[in-house]
């Protein structure tokens, strides 16, 4: 019964989703104070009763509970016990629920810490976050429902399995984070419609909107480095970033809302750029929209999927249009309303923002139009297929992306309002100078073209500037010890989540041109017994055996790794046939973490001279992870930071608790 | 029924909570409302500290110092403004709020049942794999017996027995193929296999390619004929596969030998004796198709034949048939003890012809062939004691 209980509190939650939009909005608009307070207790009702039914799906799952017909279609019983839970999400009708499931614990978050917003702001915000949930609940219950079951007596006493390349650690966490980073998107969509209704964004309204956007942007830099981990190390091709489709549908909404992020300080710090911040969360989250759905419907693959489909991708284009369009049209007749103020000179801080918003968002466009282009041309042509690959994105995103990494370290260090540029480079000259020094010994000793020696200098420019203006900060060589110890220990957080935030992304850019440009690789056919040489390591192929796991047999490849003549480590790469879905067996890669990079070993299919071998040395790679890694901890670090927290009714008590404290 | 008030008990309880809590707040006083100006002069103070601080620290120059102090000072001093024009404005609103929102929370179940009733299965319960293969025996749920069985072999797939009784419920559920596989993996695994086993075998692959003795098939039937010269069983399949190879007149020797070989009292007889009168009267004849050959075993029309001869002959000589088929029984049940319906079946045949020293043989047999099997058990002790068989 636990099924059709999930079922019900989902079909409750979306009759109360359409409560929480209509009353408060409706409160607020006729300024009716009791009537916004109902859109809290909204909120935490619609999350209680969308947990419940996403609790009585994984149950399902956890239980093989093969009525339902989406566990049949997606899971099996000798499937372990950890991609029997996250076999909830890997499939499009869950999935969905996993969203709207975000969506209401973002929604609960907002209910939660907003004692510092008007109520007439909360009602709306809370409101058009009940909007969102309807609409996806309505699709969810109308044609995409995780709790239809198989009729009683027809029950299968097996599932069809999940599919094999999902069953990977890397990529049960990513559906959830990258879904918390397009969900975190609505808050701040939420609150940009709120401000167009209201007709007011000021100062304030850019302090509201800044941690919601700083977690969504960090949730999404989480998850799509996930992403790209498990496709370099679960395809066995040695990539990390295809331009796919896919990956691009989660890489625009973090360009928008990178853009937005850095907006948003203006809008707060000098109460400028306010109807562009606006345009940026409304774009922000129209990309997220359309990266869910676009991935999701199959779309991306072949527009024919619409047309097998033709239901879900008729509510689908409904709901894009719906808020994509609605909330364009609403900025269109309402941004006039919203007071201009705060001039600024070219070069100052918010000059040095607006560059990067421009870049951001011209990026974006370019991503956007590389991804949506083969769609157009097989729609226009009626069925031509192109593809629109690498050096298309290398090119623009490329020329773009540059200039941007260049200002990025100037940025942080002009003043407002007015900057000076040559006092900015002075403060540069010692990352500067590394910078040229680094891209100068790559190209003497290792012989670097011009393209990757520039690539290499952007990288340390844009790290040690980044370190450079905190080491300004902290006073680093020009004050006492403890001076500096004292003055790192009070940096504000938001100071250093934009120090690690910067540096990361110099680590991304090493990692990407270093990786890139002296990738080893060795594509050949091996005996059991032959050695092949690769990047000073000698890879000895062993041959092949049979392994079984608990829902899979393997072909394992044994490799033998010397280093100077010396067995430094034995691996294995496999091929698993997994149980119960047929198709393309999965490739499991051997991989050797070295100081200097990764050796990266993939067994092929047989060929008569033996079995092909991939084997690949990727230099530096790790700095990507170790990039993205900083990046979403000076995220949390900027989350943590006190002043997003500050209430109007808490802060008699701190200051009383301060006081005590002395 | 019960599950479904049960259901509707559940939720209607939860409906009930969820209006309880959405209309929660109606019950409380109404808090003060502060006006938009209060929450920004809140964040403007708190920016004017987080700058005095920063320029404690020595982040900024005076000069920028100076304009910052300046454009916060001038937003505190318009919200100020704002703050003392709102006060008055709040003042008085909130009429008719308890009505709207009770209708609107009411809505929300009336919207809840209508479309769920639509969409859902009310009361419909949970199936739960284990507990669907806990209640298989008791449900008549072969497919989930079958597939327990499965789960135990695939932790022990060494278990002969397992395997015995595994490959008769696949072909009593018509998936040939793994009855096939279940039935060789039997032979690999019998220290000694029998030709019954053989037989078994190459019965199921007959079965499996429709009829056809696949090469497989008449390799299986040949290794019984090895090990027990003279089986009846793979030695009509030997001559069917000869018939079907278009060697008509090995068969005919073959079927007619057989018949000969045969004692007078054998079912299948009737059988052998149509089917040889049928090939030397059509000398021309092509081969019977396959499907004819199939059904060896008790055919339907076999099975026809003996209730017509029973039913004609005289009670003396319908006890001796009846006699006879338990013998036949029996033997089978020696060389091929998985049988649980036949097993049952002997038993009460026993009892019911009065033998019941020969009853209580059977059912010592029976119980030792499922010793291991819980519910087999409790089938075979539950009809002992119906027939006041249990000492």
């Amino acid at each position: 019964m636990i099924v059709e209980l999930g079922h019900y509190a989902l079909v409750l939650a979306l009759a109360v989703s359409i409560y929480q939009t209509v009353v408060p909005i409706y409160g607020a608009h006729v300024g009716n104070p009791r009537l916004m307070e109902l859109a809290a207790p909204a909120a935490g009702v619609q999350f209680l009763l969308i947990s419940f039914s996403f609790a009585a799906l994984i149950h399902a799952y956890v239980t093989s509970d093969f009525s339902v017909l989406n566990v049949w279609q997606n899971s099996h019983t000798a499937k372990p016990f950890i991609y029997k839970i996250t076999g909830t999400w890997a499939n499009h009708e869950g999935s969905m629920l996993l969203w709207v499931f975000v969506l209401s614990l973002f929604t609960l978050a907002v209910a939660a810490f907003s004692g510092n917003l008007p109520q007439s702001l909360k009602a709306r915000v809370l409101g058009v976050q009940g909007a969102i949930a309807s609409a996806f609940l309505f699709y969810i219950v109308a044609v995409s429902s995780p709790f239809v079951r198989i009729p009683e007596g027809r029950v299968p006493l097996e599932g069809q399995g999940m599919n094999p390349l999902l069953q990977d650690p890397a990529l049960a966490a990513h559906p959830p984070m990258l879904y918390a980073g397009y969900v975190g998107f609505s808050v701040a969509f939420a609150f940009a419609i709120a401000a167009l209704l209201e007709g007011k964004v000021d100062s304030a309204w850019g302090r509201w909107v800044r941690p919601w956007t700083l977690a969504a942007w960090t949730f999404l830099t989480a998850g799509i480095a996930l992403g790209s981990f498990w496709a370099y190390y679960e395809l066995g091709w040695g990539g990390w970033w295809f331009w796919d489709p896919v990956e691009n549908a989660s890489f625009m909404p973090w360009l928008a809302g990178t853009a937005l992020l850095h907006s948003a300080i203006v809008v707060e710090k000098r109460n400028a750029l306010k109807t562009w911040t606006v345009l940026l969360a409304l774009v922000a989250f129209s990309f997220s929209l359309i990266g869910t759905f676009l991935v999701r419907s199959g779309v991306l693959s072949s527009v024919h999927a619409f047309a097998t489909d033709p239901e879900r991708g008729t509510f689908i284009l409904a709901i894009l249009a719906l808020f994509i369009g609605g909330s364009l049209f609403l900025y269109a007749t309402r941004a006039h309303v919203l007071k201009l103020e705060g001039s600024f000179e070219p070069i100052s801080r918010e000059g040095a923002l607006v560059m990067n918003n421009v870049l951001l968002s011209a990026a974006t466009a370019a991503v956007f139009i590389g991804t949506i282009y083969p769609l157009v041309y097989e729609a226009a042509t009626g069925g031509g297929k192109i593809t629109v690959g690498e050096p298309y994105f290398n090119m623009t995103f490329g020329a773009l992306i540059f200039p941007l990494l260049i200002l990025l370290p100037i940025g942080p260090l002009l003043a407002w309002k007015r900057g000076n540029l040559r006092m900015v480079l002075g403060r540069l000259k010692v990352a500067a100078l590394l910078a040229a020094l680094v891209a100068l010994a790559v190209a003497l000793a290792l012989g670097a073209g011009v393209g990757a020696a520039l690539g290499i200098a952007v990288g340390a420019w844009v790290f040690f500037g980044a370190w450079e203006e905190w080491a300004g900060r902290v006073m680093l060589f020009r004050a006492p010890m403890n001076v500096v110890m004292k003055r790192i220990r009070t940096m504000p957080g938001h100071l250093w989540a934009m120090t690690l935030a910067h540096a990361g992304v110099g680590l991304v850019v090493l990692g990407a041109i270093i990786s890139t440009t002296w990738k080893g690789e060795v594509i050949m056919a091996m005996q059991p017994g032959q050695k092949v040489q690769i990047a000073g390591y000698e890879v000895v192929y062993k041959g092949m055996q049979q392994a079984t796991g608990p829902n899979y047999l393997a072909e394992r490849g044994t490799f033998e790794i010397f280093k100077d003549g010396r067995l430094i480590a034995t691996d294995f790469s496999e091929k698993r046939t997994f149980l119960g879905r047929r198709g393309m067996p999965t490739t499991e890669v051997a991989l050797l973490h070295r100081p200097l990079g990764d050796l990266y070993i993939a067994i092929g299919d047989k060929s008569p001279m033996g079995r092909t071998v991939r084997i690949y040395f990727e230099p530096m790679i790790y700095f990507l992870w170790l990039g993205a890694l900083m990046m979403v901890f000076g995220g949390i670090i900027g989350l943590a930071d006190r002043r997003f927290r500050v209430g109007i009714a808490e802060r008699t008590e701190s200051k009383v608790a301060a006081q005590a404290a002395e | 029924m019960t599950s479904g008030v049960e259901f509707w008990l559940l939720a209607g309880g939860l409906t009930l909570v969820v209006l309880l809590l959405l209309l929660a707040p109606l019950l409380r006083r109404p808090g003060k409302a502060l006006a938009r100006a209060e929450y920004d002069l809140a964040i403007y103070r708190d920016q004017m500290r987080e700058l005095e601080e920063e320029i404690a620290q020595g982040l900024m120059d005076e000069e920028a110092a100076g304009r910052a102090r300046n454009e916060i000072a001038h937003r505190i001093l318009a919200a100020d403004e704002a703050r003392r024009k709102a006060r008055e404005q709040l003042e008085g609103s909130g009429r008719g709020t308890v009505f709207v929102s009770i209708v609107a929370a009411l809505l929300v179940p009336a919207v809840a049942l209508a479309v769920y009733v639509q969409k859902g299965q009310p009361g419909r319960p949970d199936m739960p794999l284990e507990q669907r293969l806990a209640n298989a025996a008791q449900n008549n749920d072969l497919a989930a017996l079958i597939k327990r069985a499965e789960m135990k072999l695939r932790q022990k797939p060494d278990d002969l027995r397992g395997w015995l009784a595994i490959a008769p419920a696949y072909e009593r559920l018509g998936q040939m193929d793994k009855a096939v596989e279940a039935w060789r993996r039997a032979i690999s695994l019998s220290e000694k296999p029998s030709a019954a086993l053989y037989n078994a075998y190459g019965e199921a692959l007959v079965r499996a390619s429709g009829g056809k003795l696949t090469k497989t098939a008449v390799r299986a039937f040949r290794q019984a004929q090895k090990l027990e010269p003279g089986d009846p069983m793979s030695r009509y399949y030997l001559a069917m596969a000869d018939l079907q190879a278009g060697r008509k007149k090995q068969a005919l020797t073959a079927l007619k030998r057989l018949l000969a070989d045969l004692p007078p009292d054998v079912p299948a007889r009737a059988t052998i004796a149509k089917q040889v009168a049928e090939l030397s009267a059509q000398p021309g004849r092509k081969a019977p198709d396959s499907q004819g050959a199939v059904a060896a075993g008790p055919s339907p029309e076999a099975v026809r034949e003996r209730m017509q001869a029973m039913r004609n002959a005289s009670p003396e000589d319908r006890m001796a048939m009846i006699r006879n088929m338990v013998e036949g029984l029996d033997a089978r049940l020696r060389n091929n003890p998985e049988d649980l319906a036949g097993w049952l079946r002997l038993i009460r045949a026993r009892k019911v012809l009065g033998e019941t020293d020969k009853a209580r043989d059977a059912l010592t047999r029976a119980r030792q062939a499922f010793s291991g099997n819980a519910d087999a058990l409790k089938r075979i002790d539950s009809l002992a004691a119906q027939l006041g068989l249990s000492s």
